[in-house]
């Protein structure tokens, strides 16, 4: 999307026409499926906290689990393939989240925005011709570095030793790498070779 | 107020407190939502719930700040308010508000196209069923001998082949109803920006920075 | 003049099929009258009612046409966007895929807001059409909780406010009672004769329709044929089987399933009571009308509906059994064969069903053996889902099968087969399923039987389950 803003307005409306219904409500479905899978394992991620927490190691169960809330960015963007479906898959996921009374509320949409810029990112560095293992690689690095980023202000990890940051960091982008990039590529494949999609 | 110039307010506070570490601007704006959500006749028992719900998440990032973190309790009763902040401001508007009045307002007075509030709109219908179509897709798993994880394709796999069958179908059935993309619409009910909303908004935004920036 | 719809020396094909839906049709559908369209299953009624309707999902995919469709004088491809709503318009069979918003009076004003209506004449069409439809009931009501014919009719009076001269409804009646489906089709005639509307329906259940359609027209064979009325009646007793009966199973014959104080409900009714009924040992046809919750009951046995009462398996509570090992007894075959799939070419399909099968029935040769007898030997490499209808529900009992469970549940399996199909696929279930003392209860609309496939038939009516020795 970057690129196309920075076109000008001629291309922003140009952008805009090549958003069709189905594309908005496919993007829009894509960002909900992935947090309703994650629903799907709520006793996972209870558990995972009921761990940690009394150690004081909560952050981790966000870095450990960041892969999954991700997903949705890098998966638009391979399913869909028009600049910006990464930021729309996530941001639109949010909002619905926010309007069916997620607890974050405001917070989902700032992280739904913030996440959905970072796997944006290392597509748009690609001039969006490369959905493949090399955008996929620069947008697991964008995302970890943007969200890290994010946690840093909101968490106030910066307080951390450099010891714990390091360590948060290394599992997120581990886990965005499994999550977001290995998972997400091999969701894409399947999608591709079934030939319902249109690109 | 205007629904879509509410979310706006409480995106910005919620955005602008990220960056401070302002105890009594926390603990402000949790009593101010929370009397907003009384004065909206919110049930005490919803809001309750949702508090209850925050509540490990809460505890465990005041933890790890009183473990870890350099200033260790003043830090983490800064993230503990910070994030009962986001929940009541975030309640202050999804449980006051009614989302086709915030799609109205968005269309009418924020110009977003048609196509992406309705697209979206559209889309919240079907979340419910998506719910429950997962988990058919993993009992049918189940069925079939294959235990479906979420760091397994084919649960995604499954769900996207519905949601693309779906959005297919509603676009369908959108356009048969007569929504034309980039076509102008009418309206039988105009949201605007009253001057009120607009005092209101702008009134709000200084007293958080008087608060943010003089204790 | 009201516009009609004609077809002219159409052929459709969709590029991934190896054969065209439609080759050389040529047929009218009259303007000012209510025309019934009819065809098995997968035929091409979906089709050809959305090409009319200009709906571009699909002229997207890649399909090859010939010849053209006209509604009045103009063919429909030159139809513009705007104008296209005033000339016709169409309901889809799911109602739950065709709302925007929340609240039923929202959805008419939404649509027409959409056609430009001018503000002041909206809440006036919107209060005729809610009138027409007699659901004024319903108007500040949210959509989610109404029931199926409910919905229907919230869609009809969408597409009567919006006032299209064509009115297309496709399979609206699939999910809803005879009475609700009588109530919309006297609306319709209604419709027809005050306001001169044309009207098309596709329904492959002719049942409910006497006396109210005054043209019949019939897929068959990549072609339209339009059939005198008087062939309705015959086709109408052709779908009425010949008389079968059945055993009454007797209390000492062992059960497999038990509803104990059983109740299902839906938001809107209540489906079924049983204080105490039980499935036994052996295949089960279970009949009932369209709507009146056959495969809500399926689907409560498979824990995926929440009920009120006990269901035992073999006197233990469904609801005590991890559901990992209860799948591996009880096993729903679903109606939409799609839904079982889980990867992308029958091969994977096959390999994954011999993999996980229980037992060690189902050999190579076996599979072979079955893939040759139901015509599926040549389609290895084929990605599942562009699979024609009955392929895929032959695969799909098939891949049921080989896992090999005690118990199946099969929601319409023979729904879209011929019926040299549905000889081969109750053949293949006999002998390596039935013959094995395993047990199964079948959902069947059409009830061809060959060699005595059923041993007890199971008739839903009425919120009771009823053992019956005839099936009329
Ligand atoms: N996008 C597509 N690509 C390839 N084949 C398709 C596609 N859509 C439909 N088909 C096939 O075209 C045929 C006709 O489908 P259609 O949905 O029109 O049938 P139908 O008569 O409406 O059936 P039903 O009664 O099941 O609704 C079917 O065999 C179907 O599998
Ligand atoms: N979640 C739900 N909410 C509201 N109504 C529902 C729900 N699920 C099912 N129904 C309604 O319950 C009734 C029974 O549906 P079901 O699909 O079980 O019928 P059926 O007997 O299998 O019909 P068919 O022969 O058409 O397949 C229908 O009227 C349906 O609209
Ligand atoms: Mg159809
Ligand atoms: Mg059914």
């Amino acid at each position: 999307m970057g690129n196309y803003i920075l076109l000008g307005e001629k291309n922003m409306k140009k952008w805009l026409e090549s958003w069709h219904l189905k594309n908005i409500i496919m993007v829009t479905l894509i960002g909900v499926a992935c947090g309703l899978v994650f629903w799907v394992m709520d006793p996972i991620y209870t558990a995972l906290t009921a761990v940690l927490t009394p150690l004081g190691l909560a952050p981790f169960t966000n870095a450990i689990l960041i892969g999954f809330w991700t997903m949705g960015g890098p998966l638009a963007l391979m399913i869909i393939r028009i600049p910006g479906s990464g930021l729309l898959a996530e941001f639109f996921g949010a909002v619905v989240e926010m309007l069916l009374g997620g607890i974050w509320g405001a917070a989902t949409l700032i992280s739904g925005l913030i996440q959905g810029f970072g796997s944006e990112l290392g597509f748009a560095f690609t001039g969006y011709k490369q959905y493949n293992w090399f955008g996929m690689t620069l947008s697991v690095i964008t995302t970890t570095v943007v969200t890290f980023g994010w946690e840093l202000i909101r968490h106030d990890y910066a307080g951390f030793s450099l010891g714990m940051i390091t360590a948060l960091f290394v599992v997120s982008l581990i886990s965005v790498f499994l999550f977001s990039g290995v998972l997400t590529m091999a969701i894409a494949k399947l999608l591709e070779r079934t030939h319902l999609i249109e690109k | 107020m205007n629904p879509a110039l509410k979310l706006l307010l409480v995106f910005m506070i919620a955005f602008e407190i990220s960056f401070l570490t302002n105890i009594w601007l926390n603990l402000f704006l949790i009593m101010a939502a929370l009397i907003y959500l009384f004065w909206h006749r919110v049930h005490f028992k919803t809001i309750a719930i949702f508090s209850l719900i925050a509540f490990v998440p809460a505890v465990g990032i005041f933890l790890s700040q009183l473990y870890y973190g350099s200033h260790g309790l003043y830090m983490g009763a800064v993230l503990f308010t910070r994030l009962y902040a986001y929940v009541y401001l975030g309640l202050s508007f999804s449980l006051t508000t009614y989302i086709v009045n915030l799609a109205q307002a968005l269309e009418q007075d924020f110009h977003v196209p048609a196509k992406f509030v309705y697209g979206v709109l559209a889309a919240i219908n079907l979340v419910p069923r998506l719910k429950y179509e997962i988990q058919i897709i993993r009992a049918n798993g189940n069925m079939r001998g294959e235990q479906l994880n979420p760091w397994k394709p084919t649960l995604y796999f499954k769900a996207l082949l519905v949601a693309l069958q779906w959005s297919g179908d509603l676009s369908q059935a959108m356009q048969s109803q007569g929504f034309v993309e980039n076509r102008p619409r009418t309206f039988i009910t105009k949201v605007v920006i009253s001057k009120k909303d607009l005092i209101i908004f702008i009134g709000i935004l200084i007293i958080v920075q008087i608060l943010a920036f003089t204790i | 003049m009201m516009p009609n719809i004609g077809v002219k020396n159409f052929y459709f094909k969709f590029t991934s099929n190896p054969k065209p839906i439609f080759k050389d049709v040529n047929v009218t559908f009259p303007s000012n009258k209510l025309s019934l369209l009819t065809g098995p299953s997968g035929c091409g009624k979906s089709t050809i009612l959305t090409l009319a309707a200009g709906l571009s999902a699909t002229e997207d995919q890649k399909c090859e046409i010939k010849g053209k469709i006209t509604i009045g004088a103009t063919n429909v491809k030159n139809i513009s966007d705007t104008e296209r709503p005033k000339l016709i318009s169409m309901m889809f069979q799911d109602p739950n895929q065709q709302f925007v918003m929340q609240k039923v009076e929202e959805e008419i004003i939404f649509a027409l807001e959409n056609l430009q209506t001018p503000s002041s004449e909206i809440q006036k069409r919107t209060d005729e059409a809610l009138a027409f439809c007699e659901i004024e009931q319903l108007r500040n009501r949210e959509i989610i909780t109404l029931s199926g014919g409910e919905k229907q009719k919230v869609v009809l009076a969408t597409l009567i406010a919006m006032n299209s001269d064509i009115i297309l409804l496709d399979e609206p009646f699939a999910s809803i009672d005879l009475t609700s489906k009588r109530d919309i089709l006297n609306k319709l005639v209604q419709l027809k004769n005050q306001q001169q509307k044309t009207i098309v329906i596709s329904d492959h259940d002719l049942s409910g329709y006497e006396g109210l359609v005054d043209n019949l027209f019939q897929v068959h064979e990549e072609q339209i044929t339009a059939l005198p009325l008087s062939q309705m009646n015959t086709l109408l007793n052709d779908s009425h089987s010949p008389q079968i009966s059945f055993a009454i199973p007797r209390q000492t014959e062992p059960k497999i399933i038990s509803l104990t104080n059983y109740v299902l409900k839906t938001p809107a009714t209540t489906l079924l009571k049983a204080t105490d009924f039980a499935f036994h040992n052996g295949c089960t046809l279970l009949t009932g009308a369209s709507g009146i919750g056959k495969s809500s009951l399926f689907y409560s046995i498979s824990k995926l509906k929440k009920y009120q009462g006990i269901i035992t398996l073999a006197d233990k509570n469904i609801q005590k059994i991890k559901n990992k090992k209860y799948y591996e007894q009880v096993v729903l075959v679903f109606q939409n064969a799609a839904d079982q799939f889980l990867t992308v070419t029958m091969q994977e399909e096959l390999i994954l069903a011999q993999k996980n099968s229980l037992s060690d029935f189902w050999t190579n040769a076996k599979i072979k053996q079955a893939l040759v007898d139901l015509n599926l030997d040549h389609k290895m490499d084929q990605v599942v889902y562009s699979l024609s209808g009955g392929q895929k529900k032959k695969l799909q009992i098939l891949l049921m099968l080989i896992r090999d469970p005690q118990i199946m549940l099969l929601d319409e399996p023979f729904a879209g087969l011929d019926v040299a199909s549905v000889k081969q696929v109750q053949n293949l279930i006999q002998t390596n399923f039935l013959n094995r003392g395993r047990s199964a209860i079948v959902i069947s609309h059409q009830i061809y039987q060959f060699n005595g496939f059923f041993d007890y038939h199971v008739n839903f009516a009425n919120q009771k389950l009823q053992y019956k020795e005839e099936l009329r």
